[in-house]
C-alpha cells in the first residue's frame, strides 16, 4: 500500500492527493482512499485528525454509497489512539453512531463491531458518559435500523456496567424484545444468547421471563426459531449457577411447542441445535427429551432430516448405549434407505461417529450393516463421507470386516465419472493404507493407485503422485522400488508427453522420501534419460527436476554425470530449455 | 386465528361469525358514507407530436404500474419507459413531484436473442418504515430495490436522493409477473410464468425456488402463473393464481418447497365467456385484504372475494363486466380479452376497486352489495363517446390509499387521483379553503 506524503501545514492536507481522493467522483477511488484512512490519520497526528479530517468524514457520512461507508466504519474502529485517546473519542462516536442507524446491514455491523471495539478500550467513566449513552439512544430511536443496531452493543454495555445502571439498560432491552416490527425483535432475541451469560439468574426471571414465552410465542417464524438457541443458552447460565431444575422447567416446554412447530425452519433450528441443548439441560435431562429427537428424524421435511441426522452421534454421546439402541438406532435404520440424499449424505458423515461410544463388540453387531448399506448407497457423496470417516470406525473393529465391501465400493468411487470424487478418494487413500499391509493393499488397491497417473484430469495426476508419495512414507521405500518404480519407468515410455510429465513430477516430489542409493540407481537415470527427450517442455522440466535432486547428489556425481547434461540442454535449440538450463547449472 | 379488529370501526369482531358481522358493518359503512368520488388530480401529459411520429414513443409513457406506499404519503407510478416517478401527498391530499428516476433500461438477452423490455411490471414499497423509503421494481428479468431518502432541503423544497441498493437477476427463465415482501421485513417472493423465487432483501447472489409448476415435457402446460402475493402479516403463507382461474394458498411453514398447496380456490359454479372461458377465467390479480382475512382475484368479466377458510366456492363473485359478454368475440380480435386489469383493496378492509374499458372503474363494498360506477376523466373533459367496450381508454392500474379515501387509477398515459366525498360540512369548508386560494 502507497502510504500518503503528508505535509506539516494545515492547508497541506487540503492539498494533499490522498485528502482529495476521499471527495473525488469515482466511487473506486473514494473506497480505496477510505480504505487507508487509519495510516493516513496517523501521519497527520491527532490534531489534524480532529481538526480537518473528522470533519470531512462526517460530510462523506451523510450521503456516500454503502461501499465506501462500509470500510468507512471499520477505519474509525481504529481512532482510538489516532485521536490522542478517550479524551477526544467523541467525535469518533458520533460519526459511528451515524453509520450504525444506517438502513445497510452491511455498514451497520461495520460500525457495531467498531463500537463494541473501541468501547472495550474506553475507561470507566468515558465508558459510560459516552459508550452506555449512545446505546441508550440508538435503542430509544424511532427507526428500527438503529434499534437492530443496539441490540448487539448491550452486551458490551452490560458487561461493564454497576447494578444500577443495569437497571436501566434492562428494561429498555426488553422493550426492543417487544418491539412492533419483527427486524428488531429478531436482532433483540438472537443477542440474548450473549446478554444471558452476562447476568445473574435472578435478574434473568425478574427481566426476561415474560419476554422469554412471548418469543417463543411470536408470530413471525424468524424470531420464533432463533428462540432454540436462545433457550440454549439460558439452560447453560442456570447450570452453571446450579440451578438445573429451574432451567429444566423453562428450557423444556419451549423445545417442546418448537419441535413441533408447525413451520419446518423452526424444527430445523430444534434438530441443528439439538447438541447445544442438550449440553444444556445436561445429559440427564436429555434422556427426557430423546423421543423429541427421534420425531425430528422421522420428520416429514427432508431438511429437518438432514439437521438432525448430522447430530446423531453428538446426542448419542450424552445418552448410554442400551437407550441409543432401542430409541436412536430404528430411526437410523431407516434413514439409511431415505428418499432425500441429502438426509443420507449427513447421516454418512455422522453415524461413523457412533463406532467409539458403541465399543468393538457394539460396533460389529449394530453398526456394521448400517455402515456397509451406505457403502453401497448409489450416490457418490454419501459412500464418499463414510470413507472420509472410516478411521472412525477402523479403529474400534478394525478393517477386516469392512475390507470385503469397502475395497468394491473404493474402486468404484475410484472411476467415477467426476473428477471431484476421484480426487476425494485419492486423498483417502493413505490413511486407508496405515491400516492395511503392504501386500494386501497391492494386490487390491495397487493397481488403482497406478491407473490414476494416467487419469485424462491434471488435478487427478497431481494428486496421483502425491497419493505414491504418502504411500512411500506409510509402506516404506521398498514398496517404492519394487512396486512403483517399474511403473513409473513403464510411464516415462509413454508416447504421450503428459504420461512423461507425470513422472518429472514424481521424480521432484518423491525422491526426497528415498535413500540416496535408490536416488542413484533409479531416479536419476530417469532423470537423464527425459534430459533427451524430443518434447522440449519435458527437457526443460528434467532440468528443473535435476536441480531438486542436487542436494541429494555427490559432488562427483553432479560434475561428471549431470553437467555434461546440463551443458547439452544448456545448447538446446529451444529458449525456455536454455533458461531451465541455465539456472540448474547457476545452482550447480 | 384471532379476533379481528377493524379499526376503521373500532371494533373487534369474535371469530365464529365474522363474515356475517362485517359484511353487516360494511353493509351500514357504505349506507352511512355514501360512495361518492370526486377527481383530484389527474398527471401525465400526452404528447401529441411525439405519438404522431412515432406511435412506439406513445406507450413508453404509458402507466405500468402503481403503489402507494405503507404510509400513504407516496405515491409510485411505474411506466413503460422504465421510468419511476414519486409523488408526494400534500395537505390538501393532491400529490405532487418528490422524485423520478430510470428504474429499468432495455436490455438485450444475449443467449435467447430477445429484447428484455424496460417497462415495469411492479412496484412494491417495503412495508416498514425508517428514515429513508424502500420501493422494489421490476421488469420481466431484473428486480431492483431502491432507496430514497431527503438529503435536506433546497430553498424550501426536499432534496431527493435516489440510491440504487440492490440488484437481484439472473433467476427467472421466465417473465417476471409480480414480486411481494413477506411481512418478517427481511426476505420477499418473485413470480415468474412456473416458478415462484424466495429472496432475501439483503442478499442477491441466492435465491430458493419455492414453487415450481414446470412440467416435464413442456407439451403439457395448461397453466401458467399470472400474480403472487404475500399474506399481510402471517409470514407463512401466500397466494398464487393462474391462467386457469385458479387461487393458490401455499405455506412456506409446511416444506421447503411448495410442490403441493395448502389450499386451491377455484370457481366451478359460474359458467360465463362459452368459447373464451378459459380466456375470461385467467386471473389478472390476486390481493389480500389488509386485515389478512380475505382474497380478492380479478378475472375479466367479475372480482371475486374468498374467505380462505372456505375453498369450497366463492364468498362473492361480483359481476360488473356481463356487459361485456356479447362482445367477447369482438374482444377476442382486438386482443382486449388478454388486458390484466388490476384490483385493490381498501385501507379498511371494506372496499375494493378495480378498472374497465371507456375510462370506467368501480367502487363497491367487499361483498359486491353496492357498486358504484365512475369515469376517470377530468371534469372539464369533453363527455366520453358511449362505446362501453372503448378501449383506446382502459383504467388497468389500481391503488387505493392505506389509510384514506383516495384511489390512484392509471389509464394509459394518464394518472388520475379520486377522492372521496366528505361529509358535507367538511367539504364545504375545502371549498371555501380553495376559494380563498
Amino acid at each position: 500500500k502507497k502510504k500518503p506524503q503528508v505535509g506539516s501545514v494545515l492547508s497541506d492536507i487540503m492539498d494533499n492527493p490522498f485528502y482529495q481522493s476521499l471527495t473525488n467522483e469515482d466511487i473506486q477511488v473514494r473506497t480505496d482512499a477510505v480504505k487507508g484512512l487509519a495510516d493516513f490519520a496517523e501521519q497527520i497526528g491527532p490534531q489534524r485528525t480532529l481538526d480537518v479530517l473528522l470533519p470531512t468524514l462526517s460530510d462523506i457520512c451523510i450521503d456516500d454509497e454503502d461501499e465506501v461507508l462500509a470500510p468507512l466504519a471499520v477505519e474509525l474502529g481504529k481512532f482510538l489512539p489516532l485521536v490522542g485517546g478517550e479524551t477526544h473519542i467523541q467525535p469518533v462516536l458520533y460519526l459511528l453512531e451515524g453509520l450504525a442507524k444506517s438502513e445497510e446491514t452491511s455498514v451497520c455491523q461495520k460500525a457495531v463491531a467498531s463500537l463494541s471495539a473501541i468501547g472495550a478500550q474506553l475507561s470507566e467513566g468515558v465508558f459510560e458518559s459516552h459508550f452506555v449513552s449512545l446505546v441508550i439512544r440508538l435503542a430509544e430511536s424511532e427507526w428500527f435500523p438503529p434499534k437492530v443496531s443496539a441490540c448487539p452493543l448491550f452486551a458490551d454495555a452490560l458487561k461493564r456496567s454497576s447494578d444500577a445502571k443495569k437497571e436501566q439498560l434492562l428494561p429498555l432491552y426488553v422493550q426492543l424484545c417487544q418491539d412492533e416490527t419483527p427486524m428488531v425483535r429478531r436482532a433483540a432475541a438472537s443477542n440474548l444468547k450473549n446478554i444471558f451469560p452476562l447476568l445473574h439468574p435472578d435478574v434473568i426471571l425478574k427481566y426476561f421471563l415474560d419476554v422469554y414465552h412471548l418469543l417463543a410465542k411470536d408470530p413471525q417464524d424468524s424470531v420464533r426459531f432463533i428462540i432454540v438457541e436462545v433457550a440454549a443458552s439460558l439452560a447453560s447460565t442456570f447450570r452453571a449457577h446450579n440451578l438445573g431444575e429451574k432451567s429444566l422447567e423453562l428450557v423444556k416446554p419451549v423445545v417442546l411447542a418448537c419441535a413441533e412447530d408447525r413451520s419446518w425452519r423452526v424444527r430445523y433450528m430444534v434438530a441443528s441445535n439439538f447438541v447445544l441443548i442438550a449440553n444444556g439441560i445436561g445429559a440427564e435431562a436429555t434422556q427426557s427429551l430423546v423421543y423429541v429427537f427421534v420425531n425430528l428424524l422421522k420428520d416429514s421435511e427432508a431438511e429437518v432430516r438432514t439437521a438432525a441426522s448430522g447430530k446423531i452421534s453428538g446426542v448419542s454421546a450424552l445418552l448410554d448405549t442400551q437407550k441409543v439402541i432401542s430409541s436412536i438406532l430404528p430411526c437410523v435404520a431407516g434413514l439409511v434407505n431415505d428418499d432425500s440424499q441429502q438426509v443420507r449424505s449427513a447421516l454418512a458423515s455422522d453415524v461413523l461417529l457412533l463406532a467409539p461410544i458403541f465399543g468393538n463388540e457394539g460396533t460389529s453387531q449394530h453398526l456394521l450393516n448400517i455402515f456397509l448399506r451406505l457403502l453401497r448407497d448409489d450416490v457418490p457423496d454419501v459412500r464418499l463421507n463414510i470413507i472420509s470417516k472410516l478411521d472412525q470406525v477402523t479403529k474400534v473393529i478394525g478393517l477386516d470386516k469392512l475390507s470385503e465391501h469397502l475395497i468394491p465400493a473404493i474402486i468404484e468411487l475410484a472411476e467415477d465419472r467426476q473428477w471431484r470424487i476421484r480426487l476425494s478418494v485419492i486423498r483417502y487413500i493413505p490413511p486407508l493404507a496405515k491400516q492395511l499391509n503392504v501386500d494386501f493393499f497391492t494386490e487390491k488397491l495397487g493397481d488403482l493407485c497406478f491407473g490414476w497417473l494416467e487419469d485424462s484430469v491434471s488435478s487427478i495426476r497431481k494428486a496421483s503422485v502425491e497419493n505414491l508419495k504418502d504411500l512411500t512414507a506409510v509402506f516404506g521405500e521398498a514398496f517404492a522400488v519394487n512396486n512403483v518404480l517399474p511403473k513409473i519407468v513403464e510411464l516415462s515410455k509413454k508416447t504421450n508427453y503428459l504420461h512423461r510429465m507425470t513422472v518429472l513430477l514424481f521424480i521432484s516430489q518423491v525422491s526426497p522420501a528415498l535413500s540416496e542409493a535408490a536416488l542413484n540407481n533409479h531416479i536419476l537415470p530417469l532423470a537423464l534419460t527425459l534430459a533427451s527427450d524430443p518434447v522440449a517442455n519435458i527437457r526443460f522440466g528434467a532440468a528443473s527436476a535435476l536441480e531438486t535432486l542436487f542436494p541429494r547428489l555427490s559432488a562427483e556425481t553432479k560434475q561428471k554425470v549431470v553437467r555434461p547434461v546440463l551443458q547439452t540442454l544448456n545448447a538446446d535449440k529451444d529458449i525456455d530449455v536454455r533458461l531451465y538450463a541455465a539456472q540448474a547449472l547457476k545452482a550447480l | 386465528i384471532r379476533d379481528i379488529v377493524v379499526p376503521a370501526l373500532g371494533t373487534t369482531f369474535p371469530m365464529e361469525s365474522f363474515n356475517t358481522q362485517f359484511e353487516k358493518a360494511a353493509n351500514k359503512f357504505y349506507a352511512e358514507s355514501p360512495s361518492v368520488w370526486d377527481f383530484s388530480q389527474m398527471f401525465g401529459e400526452e404528447d401529441n407530436e411525439n405519438s404522431d411520429d412515432d406511435s412506439q414513443d406513445a406507450t413508453d409513457n404509458y402507466i405500468s404500474s402503481l403503489a402507494f406506499d405503507p404510509q400513504g404519503e407516496l405515491l409510485a407510478v411505474g411506466y413503460n419507459s422504465g421510468q419511476v416517478v414519486v409523488l408526494t401527498q400534500q395537505d390538501d391530499w393532491t400529490y405532487q413531484l418528490y422524485s423520478e428516476f430510470k428504474s429499468h433500461d432495455s436490455e438485450f438477452d444475449c443467449l435467447t436473442s430477445t429484447e428484455i423490455e424496460e417497462k415495469i411490471n411492479m412496484i412494491r414499497w417495503y412495508p416498514f418504515q425508517s428514515q429513508g423509503q424502500f420501493l422494489m421494481t421490476t421488469n420481466d428479468k431484473t428486480i431492483k430495490l431502491f432507496k430514497l431518502w431527503n438529503k435536506g432541503y433546497v430553498d424550501d423544497t426536499p432534496d431527493i436522493g435516489v440510491k440504487q441498493r440492490r440488484v437481484f437477476s439472473g433467476a427467472h427463465a421466465y417473465n417476471i409477473n409480480s414480486i411481494s415482501f413477506n411481512s418478517d421485513g427481511e426476505t420477499f417472493i418473485s413470480t415468474d410464468d412456473l416458478r415462484i423465487n424466495l429472496w432475501h432483501t439483503d442478499v442477491s447472489h441466492e435465491t430458493f425456488g419455492v414453487v415450481d409448476i414446470k412440467p416435464d415435457d413442456m407439451e403439457e402446460l395448461t397453466e401458467v402463473i399470472t400474480c403472487s402475493e404475500f399474506h399481510p402479516n402471517d409470514c407463512g403463507l401466500f397466494v398464487y393464481a393462474t391462467s386457469k382461474g385458479v387461487v393458490r394458498l401455499c405455506d412456506l411453514r409446511d416444506s421447503a418447497l411448495c410442490k403441493g398447496y395448502s389450499k386451491t380456490f377455484k370457481d366451478t359454479e359460474s359458467d360465463i365467456g362459452g368459447f373464451f372461458q378459459e380466456l375470461v377465467t385467467t386471473v389478472s390479480d390476486v390481493k389480500w385484504s389488509p386485515c389478512g382475512r380475505f382474497l380478492l382475484s380479478r378475472d375479466y368479466l367479475t372480482m371475486k372475494i374468498w374467505d380462505p377458510r372456505m375453498d369450497s366456492r366463492a364468498l362473492r363473485t361480483i359481476k360488473f363486466h356481463d356487459h361485456l359478454i356479447p362482445s367477447l368475440c369482438d374482444l377476442y380480435e382486438d386482443d382486449s380479452i388478454f388486458d390484466k386489469f388490476t384490483c385493490s383493496w381498501s385501507g379498511d378492509s371494506m372496499r375494493i376497486v378495480t378498472g374497465s374499458y371507456n375510462g370506467s372503474f368501480y367502487v363497491c363494498d367487499a361483498f359486491g352489495s353496492h357498486i358504484t360506477q365512475m369515469t376517470a376523466a377530468p371534469p372539464s373533459a369533453p363527455q366520453r363517446s358511449n362505446n362501453i367496450l372503448d378501449s383506446s381508454h382502459k383504467v388497468l392500474h389500481t391503488a387505493w390509499h392505506p389509510s384514506g379515501d383516495v384511489i390512484g387509477l392509471g389509464a394509459k398515459d394518464f394518472g388520475f387521483l379520486y377522492l372521496k366525498q366528505q361529509d358535507d360540512s367538511e367539504s364545504e369548508s375545502e371549498e371555501e379553503e380553495e376559494e380563498s386560494q
